[in-house]
């Protein structure tokens, strides 16, 4: 008997090998989870189950739950509650022909009225006695209260108290020439609220039908006559309330769909990350895995899909099940709007629901990676699952934005995105923060999982469990391994957020602050500014990494790439940062320009951030010069070339090959820009990924970060100096006051240095080796 | 052929180092069935991890086929079918799947695959139950499954970690009857287990580990020599007897 149908050595050549697509991986995971009736069960049974008892409760919690009661409204005739509405609606069936036949009169009559005084004014009070009289009678009699145009704050308020259902506005429609046309009915409702929008339904219907009507009657009276005109136009207008969406119930609605969403996501995602990793290490299946020669960052991403495949899975039959439940159970309006849920905004947030699950797949994966068994998984998710539940409630209030803070909280950020996606009113802006950090602490979790997936360890519980990812290695590392460096940038893009909110502040506190007024008061407050920001990047980018690295023993001078280099790549550093720095003020100068042609930059932000700017530069013109230099040339030189080329850039560099690692880190440096004290500034992206990338090469030409340290603090110089010096370079007339662009002998100037500096470097300097062995965290066990 | 060389294994503790296996060397050759044998905790199954390179060494190495399993273990799990007594079966997939599967993860595809799991299905008799869900196998079944699962790739070395924990005399005779198969294939072969008189038919030569080190090696006969004593049973019974204090 014959045991091989292939070379009979061991089964094929090594460059003959192929090894399994991380694809097939997912589809073997995914086939086997979606066949275990647990998944099944929460994927569709759930969503049966819990939406019809929701929708159940939602409802009757709306038609009576709310706090108007009947007594109050009874004793009050004046207001339009609850249960007046509700008689409204009652009088809705006995509001016969001849009940509409005289709203009908008194609007024509009104018309005529007011045509016959001759006024164009909508005051009412223009009309006869008589006429007003019918006119206040008939809105009465069916709890409709007449009130003037200026008052509609008022109406506002009633409605926001929910002494009023809806508001109608009445007011002259005129043409072009001022020439009164007919009357035109506002109907002021809330958004989110099931009886306003009935009544607002009942009005137009009862409005639609004076139309009709008056046409009717026209052309009775005046037999072959055209009417030319409607005699009443409606619109409508949906009343954004400040502090409270949905009444008096405290909640928006608009954002249970994302949270429901979420947390479904995050229902559908934790089995199947307990079972592929905690439930395979108990069935004995993850060793024959990991003795089989595939990388185990493979099988781990073949995990990972399949994880994100069942969350989104599950999160869109809840989103179907949500629908139909919503629709069925007239609450689509409530929760959705008049709009309902259009198929572009479905597949915008199930798109952050992708992001969002793989983040939270990540994460699951990070910890149930350290358990034992399944129990044990579920052991360590359950207070996971209720951390996460705690801010995603927060997202609940309506008054809660996504702004600041919120924009990098995760959980919070993607369900108020989701939110405003819904409701249309998301900002681009805080849109691309919230997904660039969601991505950012996705891209954390998995290489923290990578780091312990999988891994002796962890397979055979050797290791200390979930606290090996705080545990001091024995040796001391030469660079931070890459999932260290992911740990420090996930450190500092909320802190960076946070310094630049803080300098953001002490802006407010400088241009409201009329008190200060003396020269000498404003000189220190600006001069503790630009000391303050020089404190925040020494903090966020040289210390918090610093405490980080040295907690995992990483030597300080090998791990932030401060190592001897050549007086050749010196020179170049330098010629470099005087030739760059003029070319990349050209690059920010077209990046603007273009973003404003492509419309990407909102006029009045970008007229706001070119009138700050403005203004920041004739401020920083009373500091002196030293000080501006040290403060946003020199610090930021070094703190921000220590952190990017050399901490970051060495633990990307024990995984990637040289120019990956550059461009990598190029974007992130791009990226880290785009967050300031003045807001998002995309403008910064392009110049500072390019300096980011020419960095980058210096550093890793040179194998130091010194040559990159004085090309950057010169480009910097350079840019405040030209900043500083503008006026005088008008008056010498170097430069106009209007002009935009960099001067081309300036320009020319600058690339005949920066390209010599670039020749001199690729020519005279040899990339030291880097011993990427060197990098290995041992932990005990 | 495998070559271990000073393998040694260290575990910290919080109080102190534990070291599992301590210093040990030797060798398989093609065709030879090598029996690791000792007691519970003796470090066998570390070493076999060590070999296959789930686990670092905290010194010394070993060698599959010339690849060192720290610095290539790829190389190494390519060449390595491995059983292990804790292995488990994917449940929800059949056995065709699941052999499939495991085709496709040591480099096999498409048209490769199918004839490649009727050979070793056919191999290790498990046709009969090819398209059942592996939930349903009983422990026989499920542990030939896992030995076809081992050697679908047609590995030059195996390293069996108690191949036969839990099986019947019938059972466990698919698994010796593979052993012998395997050795006229000229595989080698390391084995461990705690059927000293199965070993004693199938294994060329024995290695007996006591608390990490390797205390006796070589043949029945040189053990038989070694030892004074007559089988494995009795070797087992000396080896573990604690030394009188003097």
């Amino acid at each position: 008997m014959s045991d091989s149908p292939f070379p009979s050595d061991e089964g094929g050549t090594p460059s003959s090998f192929r090894p399994i697509s991380f694809w097939r991986l997912a589809y073997k995971e995914l086939r086997e989870t979606l066949r275990d009736r647990r998944t099944l069960l929460t994927l569709f049974l759930m969503p049966l189950i819990v939406y019809p008892i929701l929708s159940l409760l939602l409802q009757s919690f709306f038609l009576s739950g709310l706090p108007t009661t009947a007594a109050e409204d009874n004793e009050d005739p004046d207001r339009l509650g609850a249960n007046e509405f509700a008689y409204v609606l009652e009088e809705q069936q006995t509001l016969n022909e001849e009940d509409l036949r005289k709203l009908n009169r008194a609007f024509v009559d009104y018309n005529a009225a007011r045509e016959r005084s001759g006024t164009n004014e909508s005051n009412p009070g223009n009309l006869s006695a008589e006429d007003l009289a019918t006119q206040k009678n008939l809105f009465e009699k069916h709890s409709f209260n007449w009130v003037d145009p200026e008052q509609e704050q008022d109406i506002q308020e009633m409605l926001a108290n929910g002494s009023a259902d809806v508001g109608v506005l009445v007011d002259n429609r005129r043409d072009a020439d001022g020439k009164n046309t007919g009357l035109q009915f506002t109907l002021l409702y809330l958004d989110n609220d099931v009886r306003s929008l009935k009544a607002l339904a009942l009005l137009e219907n009862i409005l639609n039908y004076t139309n009709l009507s008056t046409y009717q009657t026209l052309l009775e009276r005046v037999t072959g006559r055209r009417l030319i005109r409607e005699p009443v136009s409606i619109k409508t207008e949906m009343i954004e309330l400040k502090s409270n969406a949905a009444g008096s119930t405290g909640i928006s609605f608009a954002a249970i769909i994302p949270l429901i969403l979420t947390l479904m996501t995050i229902t559908g995602a934790v089995y199947p990350a307990i079972d592929l990793t905690a439930g395979e290490r108990e069935r004995g299946t993850l060793e024959s895995m990991i003795a089989a020669p595939i990388p185990r960052m493979r099988i781990l991403l073949g995990k990972l899909v399949a994880i994100i495949s069942v969350a989104m899975l599950t999160a869109i039959v809840n989103l179907l099940g949500m629908s139909i439940t919503l629709w069925v159970f007239q609450l689509d309006t409530v929760f959705l709007g008049e709009q309902g849920l259009s198929v572009a905004t479905a597949i915008r947030v199930l798109g952050l629901l992708i992001l969002f699950a793989a983040f939270f797949s990540s994460v699951l994966l990070v910890i149930t990676s350290f358990a034992r068994s399944f129990k044990e998984g579920q052991a360590y998710l359950i207070p996971v699952v209720m951390v996460a539940l705690a801010p995603s409630l927060m997202s609940l209030k309506p008054d809660l934005q996504l702004t600041g803070v919120w924009t990098v909280t995760p959980l919070v950020n993607i369900v108020l995105l989701a939110r405003d996606v819904i409701d249309g009113s998301a900002d681009w802006r805080n849109a691309i923060i919230t997904v660039l950090s969601t991505a950012m602490y996705s891209l954390l979790a998995l290489t923290l999982a990578a780091r312990f997936f999988g891994t002796a360890s962890v397979l055979y519980g050797q290791g200390q469990g979930i606290g090996n990812l705080f545990k001091r290695p024995h040796r001391q590392q030469k660079y931070a391994s890459l999932s260290l460096g992911m740990l420090c940038l996930a450190c500092l893009f909320p802190a960076t957020f946070i310094w630049n909110g803080v300098l953001a502040r002490t802006a407010v506190v400088e241009t409201s602050g009329s008190e200060i007024a003396d020269a000498a008061a404003q000189q220190s407050l600006l001069a503790m500014q630009l000391w303050l920001a020089a404190a925040g990047l020494v903090i966020v980018f040289l210390l918090i990494p610093w405490a980080i690295t040295a907690f995992h023993r990483v030597r300080f001078r090998s791990g932030f790439g401060i190592s001897k280099t050549s007086a050749v790549a010196l020179i170049a550093g330098v010629m470099m940062g005087i030739g760059f720095g003029p070319l990349l003020l050209q690059v920010i100068s077209w990046s603007s320009q273009a973003l404003d042609f492509v419309g990407l930059s909102d006029e009045a932000t970008s007229d706001l951030l070119v009138q700050r700017g403005e203004q920041y530069v004739e401020r920083i013109k009373q500091a002196p010069i030293w000080m501006l230099l040290l403060s946003m040339a020199i610090v930021p030189a070094i703190c921000e070339e220590l952190f990017f080329r050399g901490l970051l850039f060495r633990s990307f560099r024990t995984h990637f090959s040289p120019w990956k690692t550059i461009f990598a880190t190029a974007i992130l440096f791009g990226s880290f820009h785009l967050i300031s004290s003045s807001g998002l500034t995309i403008s910064r992206f392009l110049p500072t990924t390019i300096m980011g990338v020419i960095l980058g090469w210096v550093c890793y030409r040179s194998g130091s970060v010194i040559p990159g340290i004085l090309l950057h603090a010169l480009h910097n110089a350079i840019t405040v100096c030209f900043a500083y010096y503008r006026d005088d370079l008008i008056e010498l007339g170097r430069i106009t006051a209007e002009q935009e662009n960099v001067p081309p002998q300036v320009l020319v100037v600058g690339a005949i240095c920066a390209t010599a500096g670039v020749l001199l470097l690729r020519f005279f300097s040899k990339p030291p080796e880097m011993d990427e062995s060197s990098s290995d965290v041992v932990f005990s066990g | 052929m495998i070559r271990v060389e000073n393998l040694t294994k260290t575990f910290e503790t919080d109080t102190t180092d534990f070291i599992a296996v301590d210093n040990l060397s030797f060798q398989v050759n093609p065709g030879e069935v090598y029996g690791l044998l000792g007691p519970n905790g003796a470090g066998k199954t570390t070493t076999m991890r060590m070999v296959l390179g789930l686990m670092q060494p905290t010194e010394g190495f070993a060698e599959v086929e010339g690849f060192r399993s720290s610095d290539s273990p790829d190389e190494v799990k390519r060449r390595i079918g491995f059983v292990s007594a804790t292995a488990g079966i994917y449940q929800w997939l059949t056995v065709r799947e699941m052999l499939g599967f495991f085709c496709e993860m040591y480099g096999l595809r498409g048209s490769e695959v199918e004839p490649r799991v009727d050979h070793v299905a056919d191999l290790l008799d498990c046709r009969p139950f090819l398209d059942q869900r592996c939930a349903n196998l009983s422990t026989g079944q499920r542990q030939r499954v896992n030995l076809a699962r081992a050697i679908v790739h047609d590995p030059p070395t195996m390293l069996l970690d108690e191949p036969t924990l839990g099986l019947d005399v019938v059972a466990s005779q698919v698994v010796f009857d593979y052993i012998r198969l395997a050795q006229e294939l000229q595989k080698s072969i390391i084995l461990c287990t705690h059927r000293l008189e199965q070993a004693e038919r199938v294994c060329n030569r024995f290695g007996l580990l006591h608390q990490g080190k390797l205390v006796h090696e070589g043949s029945l006969q040189d053990l038989q020599n070694q030892t004074g004593q007559q089988n494995l049973v009795d070797m087992f019974l000396q080896m573990i007897k604690p030394t009188p204090a003097t």
